[in-house]
């Protein structure tokens, strides 16, 4: 059917091998109820792990972390960032470096202090960023390789705007996204990225709850 | 025309939670959705990002995957639907990126089998066709791609969009009044 005899499209394309290698490592790898697990593939070194957390397609809406950790000083208040909810991700060969990625939207004005690796075993971070999103943005998470196909969609999340994270001032209800540089050798772990912060008038933690694992392969 | 028999049994499988029947769903539908999402967003790199976060979408809502007669087609068309919509207001402010930065792609490497000339080509000629239908609202664009690109019937349109099949027909009738009255102006 064709009665558009103006609009007629190239004609259509199948994907390629290494774009279907590429989508097919990309599916989601349920392995128990409630868990995400997240794939880095070894050819592509480049997972798309975009977090749709019950709301629009792509655009998130981040709401009930892990109760944040009792806040070091001053009284008990709300996490001002929360984070998506449980996951885990295998990083396999050769891409057991990646920049993990989470979109917040802070509920106060805080000032970022740092961000750490729980629990780590053989797993370190080189670097922590943010960058401002733009009122209206499409709010990704996951882990990307570095400098490698893919790199698009940190592009996308204002990497190349990216700034260090600790001092970094947030604002309520700006859009931010955070950047954590990991690495994990083979049979390490860690259990998520604990970024801390502080305010007027107490500090505390909040966790990017995705366990991380290391391995040659992952499927 | 997909099996309707194993769509159903491949559906059920997804609802249980198992991630191979996830696989044969992808392997079934990742081409035709790659082709009506480059029809959507006139990039075959976008349209690649948007049968990723189209068979994300399914896994996280598998238990909500709705058949039409028997076929996923309907549902995952008006799941991509959405996606390219989506990706389309994110693409803008990518765009405004890329202008202030040059080009910003350096790093991605040329896939081999691209045939990159080819898929330039492709890519002017459909941003030239987008910008056409861009006369038409939201809605007649969503059932134009349906139905005229992606080779839908009229009843699946409207199981994709979730609307009266009365109103594809509809919006199909207005759409081309429209693009033939833009022409007749332009002549």
């Amino acid at each position: 059917m064709n009665d558009f005899p103006d609009l007629v499209p190239p004609p259509e394309r199948p994907l390629t091998p290494l774009q279907r290698d590429r989508l097919r490592a990309a599916l989601p790898l349920q392995d128990a109820p409630g868990e995400r697990h997240w794939f880095v593939p070894a050819v592509a070194a480049a997972a798309v792990l975009a977090v749709v957390g019950g709301g629009v397609v792509l655009s998130r809406t981040l709401s009930n972390d892990e109760p944040s950790p009792a806040p070091l000083t001053g009284g008990p208040r709300a996490n001002p960032i929360p984070m998506g909810d449980d996951g885990t991700m295998c990083l396999g060969d050769p891409s057991r470096t990646v920049v993990m990625m989470e979109s917040v939207t802070p509920e106060r004005d805080i000032v970022m202090t740092g961000a750490v690796l729980r629990d780590p075993q053989d797993a370190s971070s080189s670097g922590a960023w943010y960058a401002v999103q733009p009122p209206g943005g499409v709010a990704l998470g996951g882990a990307f390789a570095e400098g490698v196909p893919g790199m698009s969609k940190l592009e996308k999340q204002e990497w190349a705007a990216r700034k260090p994270l600790a001092g970094a001032m947030l604002e309520k209800g700006k859009n931010y996204t955070f950047f954590v540089r990991v690495t994990v050798a083979v049979g390490g772990r860690f259990n998520g990225i604990a970024f801390s912060y502080s305010d007027a008038s107490a500090s505390g933690t909040s966790v990017m709850n995705l366990r991380v694992s290391g391995r040659h392969q992952c499927s | 025309m997909p099996d309707v028999v194993s769509d159903a049994a491949t559906v059920e499988s997804v609802r249980r939670g198992e991630r191979e029947a996830l696989a044969a769903l992808f392997e079934q539908y990742a081409d035709r959705l790659y082709n009506h999402c480059f029809r959507r967003l006139g990039d075959y790199a976008d349209a690649e990002d948007a049968v990723s976060t189209v068979f994300l979408t399914v896994w996280n809502r598998r238990q909500r995957i709705q058949l039409h007669e028997g076929s996923a087609a309907p549902w995952l068309f008006g799941v991509a639907t959405n996606v390219c919509r989506n990706l389309e207001r994110g693409r803008r402010r990518h765009l405004r990126v890329v202008a202030k930065a040059g080009s910003i792609d350096d790093g991605e490497a040329p896939d081999p089998a691209d045939g990159v000339t080819d898929r330039l080509a492709d890519e002017q000629r459909m941003r030239a066709l987008l910008d056409q239908v861009r006369t038409l609202s939201r809605g007649e664009q969503d059932v134009l791609a349906l139905v005229v690109w992606s080779g839908l019937s009229y009843a699946d349109a409207a199981a994709a969009l979730d609307i009266p099949v009365g109103t594809v027909r509809s919006r199909l009738a207005r759409a081309r009044a429209r693009l033939s009255s833009t022409e007749g102006a332009g002549a």
